[in-house]
């Protein structure tokens, strides 16, 4: 059963398998060489930020509407029947038009960012951001609730093409 | 194996420890030691060796991490195959009930200081995997201590990156000679 | 004297560089020979089949992305979507499926990167690796510009798929394929002619066709022992049945003879792309589905290509909005299986060899 590469090249010589593996050496080293002076792949982050698309599914946010001064959503609970993950808690009070909103979390930390709840919203209300920059020392602020949803709601992407950034904190110093 | 976390000595007093003892204490002793922990935290910060363990989907993004567009290597983070070796984990992924022993007893193989960086939902606690289900960790907190959260599902490399530069900052910022000064103080008395 | 020897148990993993995962092998040695090598796997069982019978159809396409083959989420959504359309008789219109088809294949082409490096890592080739990320980071850029995804999609929906393509999407596609197959001429520089690769993997870890059979292997492990079976071919879905392409196959059944198949792959994976792109039509991507869409008591079974093999769903509707059972059929835990019999007579070194030429994903073997 067992056919060693050792056996099957046994024919050939020490010295031709040696030539061979320096020859195939070369070959790739040739091609390891032409890439080198091809343009760069690698992007500093902290400093460059790549273009995130539209479309991309970053955190959660409830825009706030300028015209009403507050966010599109009508309560009708549909993204919290929707969420794969049950990671939507909405509480209202009042009957028909006086419906407030008392109780609006997202829990970051499960949501699985899918966005059926964007899908389904009747109004978008409930719209993906795109940043993705929300890494944080403590999992308690991952719970997002309704203040910090229209905080995150941002008028613009992260970053649009390859773009220089300000230093931040935490940069390579 | 123990899962007690007071079980488990977090850092032996070495006669090193002693000798910043007796400089603390000299009139001006306290700035120098400042300023070397300032130097010894700059060194540590730039250098945060991550061990290689994937557990599920976020390991993919964490080579993607590692690899050609982000190359986590110019700011010092090399992976490393062992985690006698390693500064600290990146929990990339769901930890099954299985698995968590084995991501318990690699936190302890790591020598201190060590750090954990908790990537995406599933790890952080449990994710779309938290209801319904028999077999996930409700979170890796459950089992060793996390420093950093990175949310996402899984996270873009960028916000893995956002991670790391949020534990840096916290290794830049951590009083670490002082805390060994302290336990030397208290096993001393 | 005879010497006294004794066979030496070595545990590999989970935590290992090169199990792709968290797989723990439990190799049995005689020496440096490979007597037994039995594979525990569960470490990442995330009881899937459970959880689906608690979402709803719609719910579960977000779930089958990350509980299955976490590399080909997209694979995953086809086959689930796929069961569900065939169950509850529901037509995709002509373009969702051209997309569709797009999409199956870009995915193909990037989880053979992800194989491709990664068997080069295990080999000792660094720069496979690098150049393996460097192109699948441009897959990455398109389905972000169109699913919104990079990893995990939830982009294709029971009756078509969520969005229409962005303007200029098939451009960059058709862009990216001309790149890539451009690079696959420098892949088989570095990798594929080198004679120590060669010898690392040539003649190494035969598997018979008919071992191949009687495991149940599929996909680029069957294909590579001479089986010629491609679930594209054999029960088309999608437009798969209007496009041409070749089922490479080789016949030696050995490391390189797989690592051939994969790399012929995706080169098909380029042709079936152009041939889409071409002819994709204009019109509706998606049919009208409710929300909670409730689907007939009956059973079906939906079988796709993943790029891992033959991945098919079993999936039984008892006329509510969730589903009765599902059953997974996953194409790495076959081929998983068949490891053993790859293993055995071989030396120790070439376990990870192998092991990298089979291309397990945990998350598919134990769901």
């Amino acid at each position: 059963m067992s056919v060693q590469p050792a056996e099957t090249d046994g024919k050939k010589g020490l010295v031709e398998q040696a030539w061979q593996a320096a020859v195939g050496l070369v070959v790739g080293l040739k091609s390891t060489l032409r890439t080198m002076f091809e343009p760069k792949a690698t992007v500093i982050y902290p400093l460059e930020k790549i273009n995130v698309s539209n479309r991309w599914h970053g955190l959660l946010a409830l825009p706030i509407d300028p015209e009403t001064d507050n966010d599109k959503c009508i309560i009708c609970f549909q993204c919290e029947r929707v969420c794969p993950d049950r990671c939507i808690h909405i509480e209202a009070t009042g009957k028909g038009k006086d419906r407030v909103l008392t109780r609006f979390d997202i829990e970051m930390d499960k949501c699985c960012y899918c966005g059926l709840c964007v899908e389904v919203c009747p109004t978008e209300a409930i719209v993906f951001v795109p940043h993705y920059e929300a890494s944080t020392y403590n999992r308690a602020n991952l719970l997002y609730d309704l203040d910090d949803l229209h905080r995150a709601a941002p008028k613009e992407p992260i970053a649009t093409g390859v773009v220089k950034v300000r230093r931040q904190v935490g940069g390579t110093r | 194996m123990s899962t007690d976390p007071k079980a488990i000595p977090r850092s032996t007093v070495m006669p090193l420890d002693r000798a910043l003892e007796v400089i603390d204490a000299l009139p001006g002793g306290g700035a120098v030691l400042t300023k070397v922990e300032d130097v010894l935290n700059w060194g540590r910060a730039a250098s945060v060796w991550p061990l290689t363990f994937g557990l599920a989907c976020c390991a993919i993004e964490m080579m993607q991490f590692m690899a050609t567009r982000f190359d986590a290597d110019r700011v010092g983070i090399i992976p490393r195959g062992t985690p006698r070796q390693a500064d600290c984990i990146i929990v990339a992924g769901r930890a099954t009930i299985k698995i968590a022993p084995i991501v318990r007893r690699l936190w302890e193989q790591m020598p201190e200081p060590k750090y954990v960086v908790s990537m995406g939902s599933c790890a952080t606690c449990g994710g779309p995997f938290y209801y319904d289900n028999y077999s996930i960790l409700k979170g890796i907190d459950q089992v060793i201590p996390v420093d950093v959260y990175v949310p996402g599902c899984p996270p873009r490399p960028e916000a893995l990156y956002e991670g790391f530069l949020k534990l840096q900052e916290k290794i830049r910022k951590e009083p670490f000679l002082r805390r060994r000064i302290a336990a030397a103080a208290q096993a001393g008395s | 004297m005879a010497l006294r020897t004794e066979e030496l148990i070595l545990n590999m993993g989970p935590q290992h560089p090169s199990t792709h995962g968290v797989l723990r092998l439990i190799v049995t040695l005689d020496g440096e020979n490979i007597v037994d090598a039995q594979p525990d796997i569960g470490y990442l069982h995330s009881s899937v089949e459970k959880m689906m019978e608690a979402r709803t159809y719609l719910q579960n396409i977000a779930l089958v992305d990350r509980g299955m083959d976490y590399l080909t989420a997209m694979s995953n959504e086809e086959v689930w979507v796929l069961a569900v359309e065939r169950l509850a008789k529901i037509e995709v219109p002509e373009r969702a499926k051209s997309i569709r088809t797009i999409m199956l294949e870009l995915q193909r082409i990037s989880s053979h990167l992800i194989w491709w490096g990664t068997f080069g890592i295990d080999l000792g080739a660094f720069t496979a690796f690098l150049w393996a990320m460097r192109e699948r980071e441009r897959i990455m850029d398109l389905f972000e510009a169109s699913t919104g995804g990079r990893l995990h999609h939830v982009y294709f929906r029971i009756g078509g798929v969520n969005e229409d393509l962005p303007e200029g999407w098939t451009d960059r596609v058709a862009e990216f394929c001309d790149y890539f197959l451009a690079r696959l001429p420098e892949y088989d520089d570095l990798i594929t002619g080198n004679p120590i690769f060669q010898a690392r993997t040539k003649g190494v870890g035969v598997l018979p066709l008919s071992t191949a059979i009687a495991m149940g292997a599929s996909g680029p492990v069957a294909r590579a022992s001479g089986l010629s079976y491609d679930v594209r071919k054999a029960h088309p879905y999608e437009v798969y049945d209007r496009v041409s392409f070749d089922i490479p196959v080789r016949t030696a059944g050995d490391c390189f003879a797989r690592y051939e198949v994969r790399m012929e792959e995706m080169r098909q994976s380029v042709r079936i792309i152009r041939q889409c792109l071409e002819h994709l039509p204009a019109g509706e991507i998606r049919s009208k589905v409710q929300v909670a869409l409730k689907v007939p008591k009956g059973e079906v079974y939906a079988r796709t290509e993943s790029p891992r093999g033959d991945l098919g769903i079993y999936l039984v509707g008892d006329g509510s909005d969730k589903p009765y059972r599902v059953k997974i059929r996953a194409p790495a835990f076959s081929n998983l299986y068949a490891l053993t019999e790859m293993m055995k007579g071989w030396k120790v070194a070439d376990v990870i060899a192998i092991l990298g030429s089979i291309d397990i994903v945990l998350s598919d073997v134990d769901r």
